[in-house]
């Protein structure tokens, strides 16, 4: 994989996350450009390389945002190992495929930041009363991302695809099966 | 890099992020955040305003007021009339006290920051641009209608600011109601109530440490909720939060009242904001 195109990359899709992500928000429920950038790497990079960039776009958005440092990287690594298990299995180019595999990663991502929400509720600003907790970030908004990010996927991602030659993608070697022995 | 070799390094990493995310405190693992939103201005800033115009041209926002338009203008009339004159006896008092020179403007105490985009994750912030020297954690926000937030924190490459409506920030404040008496709209505090606001992460705040039946009959939908914390700087006590939009029981506990308060603008679309950095 070209890194210097993959990093073109990360910084467009952070730039427009950070700007319009909130103002293209339904209901609370933001569209992740970001982990539309992990899918299209995940399905077309090397294991090993598709790995380590979704890491890296997960600690960039962590630092991008005032949520716990850490959050995005875990979760992008989780969708990054489970694209990269199915990638060879699906058919790249079909809407669908995009469309799963974004959701797929929506709901893990959405699963994580849910859980961490739950287990460490945001900050008290300053503690006023120790008897009233802090709202806990509500759930259904970061699932409703994960479907909102899923229907934007076939737009982002088939304009992606058509681009892909710039990524250089090095196609993955398969390991020769009993059938090619013989 | 052998695959062995990788799966240990990325099983590290992964390691790492899960104790920063799970685990370790926020103070231990903000040591390692730095501030990089400076870096995207390029994209984020153009980015921001396109997505806000579009968004302002394609969603009809529900009126915050909804009174006649002719309400609403003898009201603005009757408080221009009232500003005028208070502004006027402060000019009085303050010759007599001749204090004149320590009285400015408030603009004076402030300055003013661009606003390059929203948080990227699902937190309530804006990250600032522009020269930031000067800025540091925990001072205020405004904008033309009130409170934003304040400062979370400063660095060469940006400065977020924490907004009020984000969840678990919390203030003290107080009600007010303004009443037009003899042709001047005076404001009237609502109680002797000392409700906690509380940023609800949706947009707007709630307030749930008051009984329901202490404050059922006193307050109404529409009354404002102004800044009454002795933890920030006096120069913006009074500062508008919000107004009541709801009032219900707390569905966990129904003896407490639960408060919907909503700022006068959605404070994740501000294109400019002011932060105070000089006091009076």
């Amino acid at each position: 994989m070209r890194w210097f195109s993959f990093f073109i990359l990360a910084y467009l899709v952070l730039g427009l996350q950070a700007g319009m992500g909130t103002a293209m928000q339904w209901n609370g429920a933001r569209p992740n450009l970001v982990l539309l950038a992990v899918v299209f790497i995940c399905m077309n990079a090397p294991r090993d390389a598709a790995l380590l960039a979704a890491f890296i776009l997960g600690a960039l958005q962590d630092l991008c945002g005032q949520g716990t440092i850490g959050l995005y990287c875990f979760s992008y690594g989780l969708v990054a190992m489970f694209v990269v298990g199915v990638h060879q299995a699906v058919y790249r180019e079909h809407p669908l495929t995009h469309v799963a595999l974004a959701l797929a990663g929506g709901l893990i991502t959405a699963m994580v930041l849910a859980i961490h929400g739950w287990m460490h509720p945001p900050s008290l600003s300053r503690p006023v009363n120790a008897a009233l907790a802090a709202p806990r970030l509500a759930a259904l908004p970061l699932f409703g991302g994960a479907v909102y990010s899923a229907i934007l996927a076939p737009l982002v991602l088939g304009g992606l695809q058509r681009i892909r030659s710039v990524f250089q993608f090095q196609p993955t070697r398969h390991r020769r099966g009993p059938a090619s022995v013989r | 890099m052998s695959r062995l070799h990788f799966n240990q390094v990325f099983f590290g990493l992964m390691s790492l992020a899960l104790i920063s995310a799970f685990v370790a405190p926020p103070r231990i693992s903000d040591v390692s955040r730095i501030q990089i939103e400076g870096l995207f201005i390029p994209i984020s800033r153009p980015a921001y305003r396109l997505a806000n115009w579009v968004r302002s041209r394609l969603v009809h926002e529900e009126p915050a007021d909804a009174r006649p338009d002719q309400a609403i203008a003898a009201e603005n009339l009757a408080l221009k009339q009232e500003v005028s004159r208070m502004q006027m006896e402060i000019e009085r008092l303050s010759a007599l006290a001749g204090e004149r020179k320590q009285l400015g403007k408030f603009e004076d105490l402030c300055d003013r920051f661009t606003v390059n985009s929203a948080d990227s994750g699902n937190r309530g912030s804006l990250a600032l641009g522009g020269v930031l020297a000067g800025l540091h954690k925990e001072q205020p926000v405004l904008y033309s209608a009130g409170l934003v937030g304040w400062i979370d924190s400063a660095g060469v490459g940006g400065a977020r600011v924490r907004l009020i409506t984000d969840a678990g920030f919390t203030v003290t404040g107080r009600f007010v109601r303004f009443q037009n008496a003899d042709g001047n709209v005076k404001e009237v505090q609502v109680g002797d109530f000392v409700p906690i606001v509380q940023g609800s992460g949706r947009g707007d705040m709630v307030i749930a440490n008051l009984a329901f039946d202490d404050i059922a009959k006193t307050l109404r939908v529409n009354d404002w909720v102004v800044l009454a914390d002795e933890v920030w700087p006096a120069a913006v006590q009074g500062m508008h939060l919000g107004r009541i939009v709801s009032i219900g029981r707390l569905e966990r506990q129904p003896l407490f009242a639960e408060i919907h308060v909503l700022p006068a603008t959605d404070l994740t679309r501000l294109r400019d904001v002011w932060v105070l950095m000089r006091s009076p």
